[in-house]
């Protein structure tokens, strides 16, 4: 209303606009959170931007997943029912894993639909491989002419030479079964990158490869980890640990690096890199001294009977004696030894220890990267980790650490072909027999060193130029087409791996795919549902849609449909054998169409056929609507009914596995290996340790910079360290440093903190994205760069600018307020594999100075000779111990993805 | 009727910014600019090092600066304690954003118009919480009635102890924190380190963004002092505003050298300069001209006569060009009109503009008198009240600084001290010339003389405009720091 009597005639008179409107005080009715789900068809919301004039939007809400991290958070998807259009993302409240909360990463979703640099089409190269040109083609030209190239492939017998490498994978099983189908032994994952190194710790006790802590009925929470801001699963997990912690739970936190749940930490443990197992032995060692050790989990549930009697043949075997020898056993490991190996103060050690010794059978611990990633040993965190949870017998219990697969949903799929017939050596080279995910990392290497070659190379939302150690290794590899023969990027956005394809295929962000997902956030089991949301409001509104592309932006596809029909294209009339497994099994020699593939899949789930009945509406329907389902809310102490999948049926203290393939110095948890970023490798004043493998919360690995809400939080990734090092270094905030690794070097700008450890120096390795003056895309964080081939295996990248805004339909890209975009680190980092776990070990012995006159802020150098040599170095570890018991390539009852037929499993005669 | 506000449970707060893009999403707001944002400290030395997390935004005040101050009720208070704005009111004056003591508001480069957290009114009146409540994955955001005892904020607030921002200021702020430090509360606390630990910001954001073509070849070195202060790149600066950021941060540095401020939404720059400073002295220089020429008149001065019916051109003259600064100055200048049309008649922006009116309508009247050849009794009878309009025109500036809460250096200015200072700069600004005028001997001109005091004149303007720019600017910096 005009509020004076001057303002009511000069609006009365039309010299200025009529604003008088409904001036609303608000109804003053309690807050709620979400619309109730009967209404999610027709939901009324005022529009944010009109207001305070009341104008309403229609909106259809659409359930979804995030595809953002692994955890696939619920959303849903505001689609705005006159433009047809998805205006924003909320949180799923059905969802029972995030609960309708979500982290940055969700709601800025948005951005990465609206990117205006997306892909929209699919791209076919034009001129050489990595040259930077490219043409806009069908999907029916890229299906046929992936089709030609994988039956030629498959009709040499081959089952290695085609190969699906997934970085973020966000589904359950729906690729493998693809592989399988098509025979070949062809999946490769990011996973010993990433967690291999605790998985291999996790799987010597119980096979289960991943923890699920109860965080919010904790009474400790231990975290090697930092998941109050990043990792498997950030937003559940930090829900339930800040839940936990309101009601009285300690956190522990173990970082070098003063991360944010550092912060919110009890006790913050800045250990040395690498030195974790000593101070979990010391603890368990705390345990056992003390007297605390549950009596019932471990005489029942551990193998200590094995040991005894291999070790200390000549002695009683009672429980009371384990104890005792256990104790002797673990003598080395004081608290003292641990405070050294640590280099924290042993009060530290100790004060902490008593929280974890009188945790009972409520202590949660959880390691997912970080040192379990980043040390020659590594694993060592983990299996040392889990001993905790052994003794205390929070293995499974309310508030305690249970393995993941209790509750995580794994759905039966409509047809299972047989496994392939075959063995990829250069997945699984048969030196690392212990690997517990494909060896990824060194694949390139593998390739240089004549170990194998492929015809079809697919990478999928998976972008190891950039993401991975000693990316001009692959950029070498990729762009030799002896070595592969057509590589395939499937990604929803450009990125640095793409920019070295035949093939660009633009593939769905979180709400334009189907996918189901079901992963351990608590102590529950559920399953949801990802799907295209433009899809299912064309359903509601009656509309037909065959394939998702024809309702996304452009032609942006999904992966599911185009297995499907590129299978159908690989096998047209059945004669491979292919086809038979894309039938429809409603309707015997029809294909199969994603809608009977996910209702099959519904129909299989526990307790959704009764709920679907409940609510009048088939299980896929029901998924449709409510995105989410709880199978079963509590998966406590289920080994009570499935016992331990171990070769003796119990937790395996004693490891005769680690005794029969070379490692009898492993039999049971010890701190054997030291990393190789010890104290004692470390030479001179300016060697440091380099801690590369930190994440930020709002930023996903390679496909968060299309996402300007994301960017604008964070955009460059300076070198953290302690304001005593930066003294004796001669450098103050935002100076320069050099930073020289195994393999060449890098310059990033410090940032003088008291949040990290002296001797230690910290760069998030999420920052540093670049493109070439021809690439395309993610213009918001990507550096201009050169690259240049100096001969000889010398590369060098030069920044030619930082990020610029520049002009396109979103007025906020010329709006860029932010120039620096951080620097390329990983592509200095040598790879260093485990010869146990295969994984690689992220943290760098580096050397630091200050840059000379001619090395500028982004500069990288590389020689890939020396990285060639490096590996090979590493190589050789694993090489030594080289054994195949009983002809076993690996250990049988061990876990491998896509698992090919058991004879497989030993060396050839 | 219920009464909104906040309570940020920092014992829960993980820093995850989620509040932050949930917002943008919600509310669509442009990059460089925060409805909401979470801001890092870090403070200790290590191993006792640490890391707090807050989120900052409009505290919805129970006397709410902003409100006050805006010229036009863009801004206003409901009755259930939300303070909205209807940006169709809106003149992109930014006299909201000097007056908030939490830097709350920015201009949306979208449409120049002032923005900030309106508690996301629109979902409120259909009875849903806020975006950024309701995304916090540790719902540490906490919406509600603060007058109803029994809601679960007013439960939350009763159990523990909780701060508000600066509260100071008399602003009555409905944002309430839980377990907080004050080096997080109070901006001035923290030690400026120059850098975001993530971020790095090179060019203005919000009101600055519209230079986004032109800036891509060069800074806009004036709207960007605050961040050359914050990076400690004041070499780049010219010399006084170098002494400028010299001081404040060797000011900072003494207070405060215990937190390190790590992450905050970037700076929005200085926001009244050049064209402020400029209408200062246009209009103190009007009015000094002319209350200096209607007493020498009043006192029978006869040396003058000749320059009475030319003075009141100049005054004329000076208060247009006082008019086309103050419009200039809009991030929305079409809507000028409004501050007259629209008047909140608290604000000093709607007074002082009416006074001008009044002032520039006396000097017509005058000329009118003159033209018309009235009886020269007019000129002293309208003199009676245009030497008050007058002074009041040079003055007023300073009370809508003080009207700018946010802004200490100006809102602690006494009413004296505004006084003496207006009088002086009228005295400066437009009596000096009028006595230089009377002085000079017109019948026998000395060309020299009359270049030289030319020169000296706009020397004199010129370091009269700089110095008035430098005040402003400093006490812009210090707050934003």
């Amino acid at each position: 209303m005009a509020r004076t009597l001057i303002e009511k005639i000069a609006q009365g008179l039309r010299i200025i606009p009529n604003l008088d409107r409904k001036h609303t005080q608000g109804n003053g009715a309690p807050l709620r959170k979400f619309p109730s789900p009967e209404d999610w068809h027709d939901h009324v919301e005022l529009d944010a931007q009109a207001w305070p004039e009341q104008v309403e939007k229609r909106y259809s809400l659409v359930p979804t997943t995030c595809f953002n991290c692994e955890s696939a958070c619920g959303l849903l998807a505001y689609v705005d029912k006159d433009s047809g259009e998805v205006q924003k993302f909320e949180g799923n409240p059905h969802h029972p894993g995030s609960r309708g909360r979500n982290c940055a990463k969700g709601p800025a979703t948005i951005n990465q639909i609206q990117d205006t640099e997306r892909i929209l089409h699919p791209m076919k190269r034009v001129g050489t491989r990595g040259e930077g040109g490219w043409e806009q083609i069908s999907w029916s030209q890229a299906l046929d002419e992936i089709a030609a190239k994988i039956r030629a492939s498959l009709k040499t017998g081959a089952k290695d030479r085609v190969v699906y490498h997934v970085g973020r994978p966000g589904h359950e099983g729906y690729t493998n079964r693809v592989l399988k189908a098509w025979g070949v032994d062809g999946h490769n994952s990011h996973t010993n990158i990433c967690s291999a190194g605790a998985r291999t710790g996790y799987a010597l006790w119980h096979q289960h490869d991943r923890p699920s802590p109860d965080h919010a009925n904790a009474k400790v929470i231990l975290l090697s980890s930092s998941h109050l801001e990043t990792g498997h699963y950030f937003n559940p997990h930090a829900q339930r640990i800040l839940e936990g912690m309101m009601d009285g739970a300690k956190l522990i936190v173990i970082d070098p690096r003063l991360s944010n749940t550092a912060a919110m930490a009890d006790h913050w443990l800045p250990t040395w890199p690498g030195s974790e197992p000593a101070l979990f032995l010391c603890w368990a060692r705390m345990i056992i001294e003390k007297g605390l050790v549950n009596r019932e989990f471990v005489e029942n549930q551990v193998n200590w009977e094995d040991w005894l009697k291999a070790v200390h043949p000549n002695e009683e075997c009672t429980y009371e004696r384990f104890l005792e020898l256990l104790l002797d056993e673990y003598a080395e490991y004081t608290p003292e030894y641990a405070a050294e190996e640590c280099r924290i103060p042993v009060e530290q050690v100790i004060a902490a220890g008593e929280a974890v010794a009188n945790s009972g059978t409520q202590l949660c611990t959880h390691v997912w990267r970080s040192a379990a990633i980043g040390n020659l040993g590594g694993w060592q965190v983990s299996r040392t980790l889990h001993f905790l949870n052994v003794l205390t017998g929070s293995v499974g219990t309310e508030g305690g650490t249970a393995p993941n697969s209790w509750s995580k949903f794994k759905p039966e799929l409509f047809d299972v072909p047989p496994d392939p017939d075959g063995w990829n050596e250069l997945h699984f080279p048969p030196e690392y027999m212990l690997a517990h995910y494909e060896m990824s990392h060194i694949l390139p290497h593998l390739v240089k060193d004549g170990r194998g070659t492929m015809d079809v190379y697919f990478t999928r939302v998976f972008n190891p130029v950039w993401t991975y150690p000693d990316g001009f290794s692959w950029m070498e590899m990729l762009q030799n087409e002896d070595s592969i023969g057509c590589h395939i990027a499937l990604t929803p956005t450009w990125n640095e791996t793409a920019f070295f394809a035949d093939y660009v295929l633009p593939m769905g962000h979180a709400s334009e795919r189907h996918d189901v997902n079901s992963y351990a956030t608590s102590s529950g089991k559920w399953v949801a549902f990802r799907q295209p949301v433009l899809r299912e409001y064309a359903r509601r509104e009656g509309k037909d849609v065959t394939f998702t592309y024809e309702i996304n932006p452009g032609e942006v596809w999904e992966e599911d449909e185009f297995w499907n029909e590129l299978s159908l294209r690989i096998d047209p009339d059945g004669e491979m054998g292919i086809k038979k497994h894309f039938e429809s099994p409603y309707r015997p020699g029809e294909s199969i169409t994603i809608d009977e593939y996910y209702q099959y899949l519904f129909e299989r789930v526990p307790g959704l056929p009764e709920a679907a009945k409940e609510e009048d509406v088939s299980e896929l329907d029901y998924m449709r609507k409510h995105g989410a389902f709880m199978i079963e809310p509590a998966t406590y102490e289920k080994h009570k009914e499935e016992g331990w999948p171990t070769p003796s049926g119990k937790q395996e203290f004693y490891s005769q596995t680690m005794i029969d393939f070379g490692y009898p110095e492993h039999a049971i948890p010890h701190f054997k290996v030291k990393s190789q970023v010890h104290p004692s490798r470390l030479e001179g004043e300016d060697e440091y340790c380099l801690l590369p493998n930190f994440r930020l919360p709002q930023h996903i690995h390679s496909r968060s910079a299309n996402a300007k809400w994301l960017v604008e939080i964070a955009h460059r990734n300076p070198i953290w360290i302690h304001p005593k090092d930066a003294a004796k270094l001669g450098v103050e905030d935002g100076e320069l440093l050099k930073i020289e690794t195994e393999i060449g070097w890098f310059v990033d700008k410090v940032w003088v903190t008291e949040s990290i450890k002296p001797g230690v120096v910290g760069c998030s390795h999420h920052i540093g994205r670049w493109r070439r003056s021809q690439d395309r895309g993610n213009r918001f964080l990507t550096n201009e760069v050169k690259i240049d081939d100096q001969g000889d295996g010398k590369m060098r990248m030069r920044t030619v600018s930082g990020v610029q805004p520049f002009e396109s339909e979103d007025p906020d890209t010329n709006r860029i307020w932010w120039r620096d975009g951080g620097v390329h680190q990983n592509i200095t980092h040598a790879v260093q594999p485990d010869p146990i776990s295969g994984a690689h070990c992220w943290l760098q012995k580096v050397r630091l100075s200050r840059p000379g006159p001619d090395e500028r802020y982004g500069d990288v150098e590389v020689d890939t000779e020396k990285s060639f040599a490096y590996y090979k170095k590493w190589n050789e570890m694993a090489l030594e111990k080289e054994t195949h018991p009983r002809g076993e390539r690996r250990p049988l009852w061990m876990k491998r993805p896509l698992s090919p037929k058991k004879e497989h499993w030993f060396m050839p005669k | 009727m219920v009464n909104y506000g906040f309570v940020i449970d920092n014992r829960t707060c993980i820093g995850c910014h989620a509040c932050t893009v949930a917002c943008k999403s919600e509310h669509d707001v442009p990059i460089g600019v925060n409805r909401t944002h979470v801001k890092y400290i870090e403070t200790g030395t290590y191993p006792d090092s640490s890391r707090e997390f807050s989120v900052h935004r409009c505290n919805h005040c129970e006397d709410a600066p902003c409100t006050t101050i805006c010229p036009t009720y863009a801004l206003f208070t409901r009755e259930d304690g939300i303070v909205d704005f209807d940006n169709d009111r809106c003149i992109g004056c930014k006299s909201c954003m000097q007056a908030c003591p939490y830097d709350a508001l920015y201009i949306d480069p979208n449409e120049g118009t002032a923005a900030k957290c309106n508690y996301c009114a629109h979902r409120v009146e259909h009875s849903y919480e806020p975006a950024c409540v309701i995304v916090c994955p540790t719902e540490s955001i906490v919406s509600g009635d603060l007058d109803d005892p029994h809601s679960p904020i007013s439960i939350r607030i009763a159990e523990n102890e909780v701060k508000v921002r600066k509260p100071e200021d008399g602003t009555k702020p409905n944002v309430y924190y839980v377990e907080t430090s004050d080096e997080m509360l109070d901006p001035a606390a923290t030690a400026v380190t120059g850098i975001g630990m993530w971020t790095d910001q090179a060019h203005g954001v919000g009101h600055f963004a519209k230079y986004a073509d032109s800036r891509l070849a060069e800074a806009d070195t004036p709207s960007m002092l605050v961040q050359l202060a914050l990076e400690k790149k004041a070499k780049a600066a010219n010399p006084r505003d170098r002494a400028i950021i010299h001081d404040v941060m060797s000011k900072l540095e003494e207070d405060t050298p215990k937190a390190t401020r790590t992450y905050d939404q970037p700076s929005k720059g200085i926001l009244w300069d050049g064209e402020v400073a400029a209408y200062i002295v246009t209009k103190a220089a009007a009015s000094g001209f002319y209350i200096l020429l209607m007493l020498m008149m009043m006192q029978g001065v006869n040396e003058i006569e000749w320059l009475i019916l030319p003075g009141f051109f100049v005054s004329i003259g000076l208060l247009g060009v006082t008019g086309l600064l103050l419009v200039k100055d809009l991030d929305k200048p079409g809507r000028f009109a409004y501050v007259l049309l629209r008047p909140n008649w608290d604000s000093w922006l709607v007074r002082g503009a009416y006074i001008l009116t009044a002032f520039g309508g006396i000097l017509g009247l005058h000329v009118a008198v003159s033209v018309l050849d009235y009886a020269e009794i007019w000129h002293t009878r309208l003199a009676y009240a245009g030497i008050p309009l007058a002074w009041m025109t040079g003055a007023y500036t300073g009370w809508l600084l003080k009207q700018a809460k946010g802004r200490t250096m100006w809102a602690k200015r006494s009413n004296s001290e505004i006084a003496l200072s207006g009088s002086i700069e009228m005295l400066l600004c437009g009596g000096l010339p009028l006595l230089v005028l009377w002085l000079t001997d017109w019948q026998q001109p000395e060309s020299q003389m009359i270049v030289g005091g030319s020169v000296i004149l706009l020397a004199m303007y010129w370091f009269g405009f700089k110095h008035i720019r430098h005040g402003l600017r400093e006490a812009q910096i210090d707050p934003l720091l």
